[in-house]
């Protein structure tokens, strides 16, 4: 069903079915988006769920000036860099270990069915700031235009691209540096 | 060293490396419905809600558990006071600092000194009363000064 068939269904006042057409649509495709930045299913879960409570309460105040997923995105994106960056700073003040912080962690995880080089690029991606991260996920995996970016993220292009050639750098020299390539 | 540069090209990076529970999906919209409409259990609801209060009224009478626990071992106005060495004790085995007492020992002094004086506070004042009936000036200034 197209967005605007949807939002057509909710503002007849059928909202309760709208939202969960909504649901249906896009929880997949925010969860794998959501699951390449957190990494844990338990993380992604909490966070993904925030986000469609979100959503259904801001549903009234959506302005339709972006796609419906677009605004999903957003929202999602925003919620993982604000629970990532709650998390780097609880950690530092407990001195806590990072979870995830070495492949093997990662591939202990029930959850992760890849390989060793698909567990050192998360570890790469995991020492990133939680912007950056974002950045280099939405680019890398999803391939997103930085015009779309922009829409999600904010700033210009010009900084993202800044912030994605930074954080490419940073991965591949990890990944250089564990592969231990000439 | 082209190799190198195109290490994150390798096609194999971008699969996806995560599996999600069985079912995950299916309940995922029964649960975020739940919770929009309040159907959670009470003590469910009751708890999130009161959650950050509870923690920090836990978190209030753990310092004050603390800090009343360690002005009884310290005896602080208590008339069995610890001694010097059950003090030098607790500062061995870390539960008081040497600067907490430093401040607070006279204190502690005081506090055996008076409770030593208010037991044999009746008496000295009977005492006082025998000599004074039973000597003359000279004599008492005497024994104040030898006492």
């Amino acid at each position: 069903m197209e967005d605007k068939d949807i939002l057509d269904i909710y503002k007849e006042g059928k909202k309760d079915y709208a939202f969960n057409l909504i649901t249906r649509k896009y929880s997949e495709r925010l969860y794998w988006h959501l699951r390449k930045l957190l990494n844990s299913h338990e993380d992604t879960n909490d966070i993904l769920q925030d986000t469609l409570i979100k959503v259904w309460k801001n549903l009234p105040n959506y302005r339709e000036d972006s796609k419906i997923y677009t605004w999903m995105y957003r929202i999602a994106t925003n919620e993982a860099i604000t629970f990532l960056k709650r998390q780097q700073l609880k950690n530092k003040l407990l001195f806590k270990k990072i979870d995830n912080e070495n492949a093997d962690d990662i591939i202990a995880d029930p959850t992760f069915s890849g390989d060793k080089a698909q567990a050192d690029l998360q570890v790469a991606i995991n020492a990133l700031p939680p912007k950056q991260r974002a950045v280099f996920s939405l680019r890398y995996f999803d391939e997103m235009k930085y015009d779309d970016m922009v829409e999600i993220l904010g700033g210009t292009t010009g900084s993202l691209k800044a912030s994605y050639h930074h954080a490419y750098n940073k991965v591949k020299d990890h990944l250089l540096k564990v592969t231990n390539y000439e | 060293m082209e190799q190198n540069n195109n290490i994150l090209e390798n096609k194999h990076l971008r699969e996806n490396p995560y599996k999600v529970p069985v079912g995950y999906f299916s309940q995922l919209e029964d649960e975020v419905n739940a919770k929009i409409h309040g159907k959670a259990s009470l003590p469910s609801r009751i708890w999130m809600k009161s959650k950050s209060v509870v923690v920090l009224a836990c978190s209030f009478i753990l310092l004050w558990g603390l800090g009343y626990g360690i002005f009884n071992v310290a005896n602080l106005g208590n008339k069995s006071v610890t001694t010097e060495s059950g003090l030098l004790a607790l500062i061995d085995e870390g539960y008081l600092s040497d600067s907490f007492i430093e401040d607070y020992y006279d204190e502690i002094n005081l506090s055996e000194y008076m409770s030593n004086f208010e037991e044999n506070d009746e008496l000295n004042e009977t005492t006082v009363n025998e000599i004074e009936e039973s000597m003359t000036s000279n004599e008492i200034l005497e024994y104040l000064y030898n006492n």
